[in-house]
């Protein structure tokens, strides 16, 4: 109960207690009574009374089991805990009756060594002491003013709205009509891209007036609105759209998955990614990886602002360890004016996005610059950046030979399998860490949840190739001792796919940590 | 994100920065940046895109500086970044003739394929090298002159000059800006209120500046 110790240590009620209050306070220990002391969020020190302690003090009921009684010399209040123990239900003397949920709980011993409790409250018992700031709305609007970005927030976003239901069940017919009769062509997808515009905007106009003042004229949720409506919409038309973008842009999508090949038998200084800079990027690949499985415009958009975002990160950490490891004089060590700019930038995203082997990078890009309208640049020009880096990136790609400069090993596969590693690695101990610290838990989770599913799925994929590379012509008995049970032909697919999303990240990890002894070729960071 | 559409909201504006590698491009933004709030900006290690807050007039701009690539093998790149910008500054280095000979040829590309009403700024860098000039001073204000560009000269290691760049830049942006708000209709359509983005503001800086 760490959380509730700090949390006695700095709440006003609790330090009232300590002093002003402080023969309430013994007497209640010498009566092993039970103190309820509501959350310091929920309450302020002006409202701190003899009433507010006698209220907050409790006695055990003498008549009724999981009864109590506030501690008032007259008129007394009741209150019931509940039979789970999770929450109060005040009664008899309250000015309402309501549930308080208990949010922790302390044993504590008086003078005479007798046990009493103290229980941590969600807030007061009476909300007569609630305090008035505006902050729980503050949160709900805080809540509605941010960006929605999956299909299942935006959806329930909009589904939020009672008065919504009637335009959604319009905008639904829309849709349906336009996956139903509307023939997408590929050297018509701008008439496409204009269509679902329309059917966003006119939605949008619509929803805003159903807003009550004075959210109407709030632009920020207008805003949001628009955006999760056109991601409801974009995810909707997906696969028709995304199906015909493909065909439009598969010589070019193909002509990239060459490159790739090429590019991973290259050397990253070849390209021109600075020697400081070379490092393996686990965390950048697997997010990318992870662009097709994308939906909506927004979403891939994000997702290469993140993998823009790991590389920063990425490099910021190996650049920390060289400057760790490295003599004192050594030209990397301790020069604060080294930073990524463009000319950094641009290669070392051409090496991640070949390792990721987007195999639709530029019907992504296409997807993402033309179905996407909604307050693209309103502070998030980030994003832009990253956008228009993704694609100075792969146009470099297009333009460049790679062929010539070719002289790493054949070993691209392993060194991929070796990232993931490291990924596993490092997603493992910021699991355990954030375990640790019980922080932020839930999403923070999730989101390692996915993206060692991510790892797997990447993995599945990458084994799937080496082993179609390495059929007939190469060693099988190298491979057998790297994998001993993935290089026979049923094995290697299913034992990774067989990985469920409940497979705990600690069994991936140890299936990766054999490969961990194999000699594998490092193109990255360390060659000369 | 669609091209069609890529002028940001009217407080936002999009200024990259053009010239060879290691003329000082992202020095001169991170110099920028550092020297106007350096308590609330952790050192940052990506350079490639920056934003900064300043005021023009009564009127608090937000800029996004957006580094290009500045090695020939990616030449070809920089259109990608300066079609929707609204103001691009051309760097070169003062002790390198070679670079001032790139920015020329950074400004005759710009004058022909960046969108017309681009602000366009020569910049020398490095003035801070007592022994080592290869450009003077001269030389910059007759190009600028020539080509019709604002011009200066900063330092990035000492910040000499380095706000001023901005503001000038900004300034002319926001002159441009609202001066073209004014007599042009409206571009969005739909929902969005901008009636209260027209704010005027004085332009003080002349087409020619020297630091």
């Amino acid at each position: 109960m760490a959380n509730d110790i700090d949390e006695l240590e700095i709440n006003p009620f609790y330090k009232a207690l300590q002093s002003r209050y402080v023969d309430l306070y013994e007497k209640a220990q010498k009566n092993c009574h039970l103190l309820c002391i509501p959350q310091t969020t929920s309450i302020s020190t002006h409202i701190i009374n003899t009433d507010f302690v006698d209220t907050h003090v409790l006695r055990p009921s003498p008549y009724f089991k999981d009864q109590y009684m506030t501690t008032h010399s007259s008129n007394c209040k009741t209150l019931t805990l509940s039979d789970n123990g999770l929450y109060f239900t005040t009664s008899q003397g309250f000015s309402d009756i309501r549930d308080v949920k208990i949010l922790g709980e302390e044993l504590a011993y008086n003078k005479e060594y007798k046990q009493y409790k103290i229980i941590i409250l969600e807030e007061p018992f009476d909300s007569k002491f609630k305090i008035q700031t505006p902050q729980s709305k503050e949160d709900a609007n805080t809540h509605m003013l941010t960006s929605k970005l999956t299909v299942k927030e935006c959806t329930d976003f909009l589904q939020s709205f009672p008065d919504f239901k009637e335009i959604l069940h319009t905008l639904n017919q829309k849709i349906q009509n336009f996956i139903n009769h509307y023939m997408v062509l590929e050297n018509y997808l701008d008439d496409a891209a204009s269509r679902l515009q329309d059917i966003c905007t006119q939605t949008t106009v619509e929803i805003t007036k159903y807003l009550k003042a004075p959210l109407n004229s709030n632009i920020k949720l207008r805003d949001v609105l628009a955006e999760a409506v056109e991601s409801y919409v974009m995810n909707a038309v997906h696969d028709k759209v995304f199906a015909v973008i493909s065909s439009h842009l598969s010589k070019q999508d193909q002509t990239l998955l060459t490159k790739y090949q090429h590019i991973n038998k290259v050397r990253p200084d070849q390209i021109g990614v600075r020697r400081e800079f070379s490092c393996p990027l686990p965390m950048a690949v697997v997010e990318l990886a992870n662009l097709s499985s994308l939906r909506t415009p927004r979403e891939k958009l994000v997702c290469l602002k993140s993998t823009v975002d790991n590389i920063t990160e990425g490099v910021a950490v190996s650049l920390q360890e060289l400057t760790q490891n490295s003599e004192p004089d050594a030209s990397v060590a301790g020069n604060p004016e080294i930073c990524i700019t463009s000319d950094d930038l641009i290669p070392i995203l051409v090496t991640v996005i070949a390792k990721a082997k987007c195999s639709h990078l530029n019907s992504d890009l296409f997807y993402v610059d033309h179905f996407m309208w909604t307050s693209a640049d309103r502070d998030r020009d980030d994003l832009g950046f990253c956008l228009v880096t993704f694609k100075a990136a792969v146009q470099y790609m297009v333009e460049t030979d790679f062929t010539s400069m070719a002289t790493c090993l054949d070993k691209e596969l392993m060194t991929n399998l070796e990232d993931m590693l490291t990924a596993t690695t490092l997603l493992e101990a910021q699991v355990t860490q954030e375990s640790v610290e019980k922080s932020n838990t839930k999403s923070m989770r999730d989101r390692r949840e996915r993206q060692l599913n991510r790892i797997t799925g990447f993995l599945e994929k990458t084994v799937q190739e080496l082993k179609t590379n390495r059929n007939g012509n190469e060693k099988p008995k190298h491979l057998q001792s790297i994998f001993p049970d993935l290089v026979t032909p049923h094995s290697s697919a299913t034992s990774v796919s067989n990985q469920s999303s409940q497979r705990s990240s600690a069994n991936l990890g140890d299936f990766l940590s054999a490969l961990q002894d194999d000699e594998f070729d490092q193109p990255f960071g360390k060659q000369t | 994100m669609s091209e069609s559409n890529p002028a940001p909201t009217r407080s936002s504006y999009r200024v990259v920065l053009l010239g060879d590698q290691g003329v000082g491009k992202s020095s001169i933004s991170l110099r920028f940046l550092r020297d106007e709030f350096h308590e609330h900006n952790a050192p940052t290690i990506g350079a490639a895109y920056l934003t900064q807050t300043l005021k023009v007039g009564d009127k608090t701009v937000k800029l996004d500086l957006w580094d290009t690539a500045g090695q020939e093998r990616f030449a070809s790149l920089a259109p990608m970044y300066y079609r929707t910008a609204q103001g691009a500054i051309v760097v070169y280095d003062v002790c390198s003739k070679a670079s001032f000979v790139r920015a020329r040829d950074w400004v005759k590309e710009l004058k022909t394929q960046a969108p017309a009403g681009t602000i366009v700024m020569l910049c020398g860098n490095k003035i801070d090298i007592p022994d080592g000039r290869e450009v003077s001073i001269e030389d910059g204000v007759q190009m600028a002159r020539d080509k019709g560009l604002i011009f200066a000269e900063v330092s990035a290691k000492s910040g000499q000059g380095v706000k001023s760049i901005f503001q000038a830049i900004a300034e002319k942006i926001v002159a441009k800006d609202s001066h073209s708000a004014n007599s042009a209709p409206p571009q969005d359509k739909g929902i969005r209120l901008s009636s209260n983005e027209k704010a005027s503001s004085g332009c003080r800086c002349s087409s020619q500046q020297t630091a």
